[in-house]
């Protein structure tokens, strides 16, 4: 005759634990579903961020305020970083593809602002203090328009004025 | 055009102050002529020759969208007798002065009429 200690036995059935018990139930919980957005919310908030900026400046232009944009391509380069983390957690050709493209606009945006748009110091002859240089121009109706004409009753404010601006 | 718009629509602080506002652009007569006629307060000079550009030394060679000259944009007060007295030039040509920017300088640079 076998001795048991511990928990009862009839037969070959432990009476002490319920029916349908395992060792499982006692230790382990059911896996938790990983989340499903996968940094879908970066790569939108990026994808805003990238866009913001040229509609901030065409907003800005349509109130006539004619200031350098430096929030344009700071804003695209945010963008451009948040698409760098939500490939990281998840990786799509889409992604990729967004951040190629955000990524060429920020590059662009840079360039524009940093080199294009530069204009370089200002050495020519026009001096305070000194006459004008003379010239020879027209007025829109045709009439001439030279240095004698800045010489009056009235002074004179000489806007050199290009495009759109 | 913005800049000129908005000088335009402040032609009354300019007058009372004794200024006018002289736009300069390489545009030929017909184009300076539409432009005249979209701002009837300002006088606008046709540089089509570019000698006013190039006597100042403001051509920006190969500077325009379409890959042609233009002007640098600057903004230069000149008092009644023909005389210089300040000069304004931009970092980037899609900065420009605000109508308020230029009054304070005309205030500054030309007080009481120059």
């Amino acid at each position: 005759m076998t001795v048991h200690s511990g928990a009862a036995r009839v037969g070959d059935l432990d009476v002490s634990r319920p029916v349908g018990y395992t060792e499982d139930m006692n230790t382990t919980s059911p896996p938790v579903a990983p989340p499903k957005s996968g940094g879908r919310l970066l790569l939108w908030t990026g994808i805003l961020a990238a866009i913001l900026g040229p509609v901030v400046y065409a907003l800005e232009l349509h109130a006539a305020r004619l200031t350098t944009p430096w929030y344009a391509p700071a804003l695209t380069t945010l963008g451009a970083i948040l698409i760098i983390v939500s490939l990281r957690r998840r990786f799509s050709v889409w992604r990729v593809a967004a951040l190629l493209l955000i990524g060429a606009v920020t590059a662009g945006e840079w360039w524009f602002l940093l080199s294009h748009a530069r204009l370089p110091a200002y050495t020519g002859p026009v001096a305070e203090g000194h006459p004008f240089p003379e010239f020879s121009a027209a007025r829109a109706d045709g009439t001439p328009f030279t240095r004698d004409n800045l010489v009056g009753d009235e002074d004179t404010v000489l806007v050199f004025f290009r495009g759109h601006w | 055009m913005i800049e000129l718009g908005q000088l335009e629509a402040r032609h009354q602080d300019f007058d009372s102050r004794h200024v006018r506002v002289v736009a300069v652009s390489l545009d030929g007569l017909d184009g300076s002529t539409k432009t005249q006629n979209k701002f009837p307060h300002l006088v606008v000079v046709s540089d089509k020759k570019k000698s006013l550009a190039m006597a100042a030394e403001l051509i920006a060679p190969q500077h325009s969208p379409a890959g042609g000259d233009t002007v640098a944009p600057t903004t230069v007060l000149i008092d009644r007798r023909g005389e210089v007295r300040w000069l304004f030039r931009p970092d980037r040509f899609i900065e420009r002065l605000s109508p308020d920017q230029v009054l304070e300088a005309v205030d500054e640079q030309l007080p009481a009429g120059g």
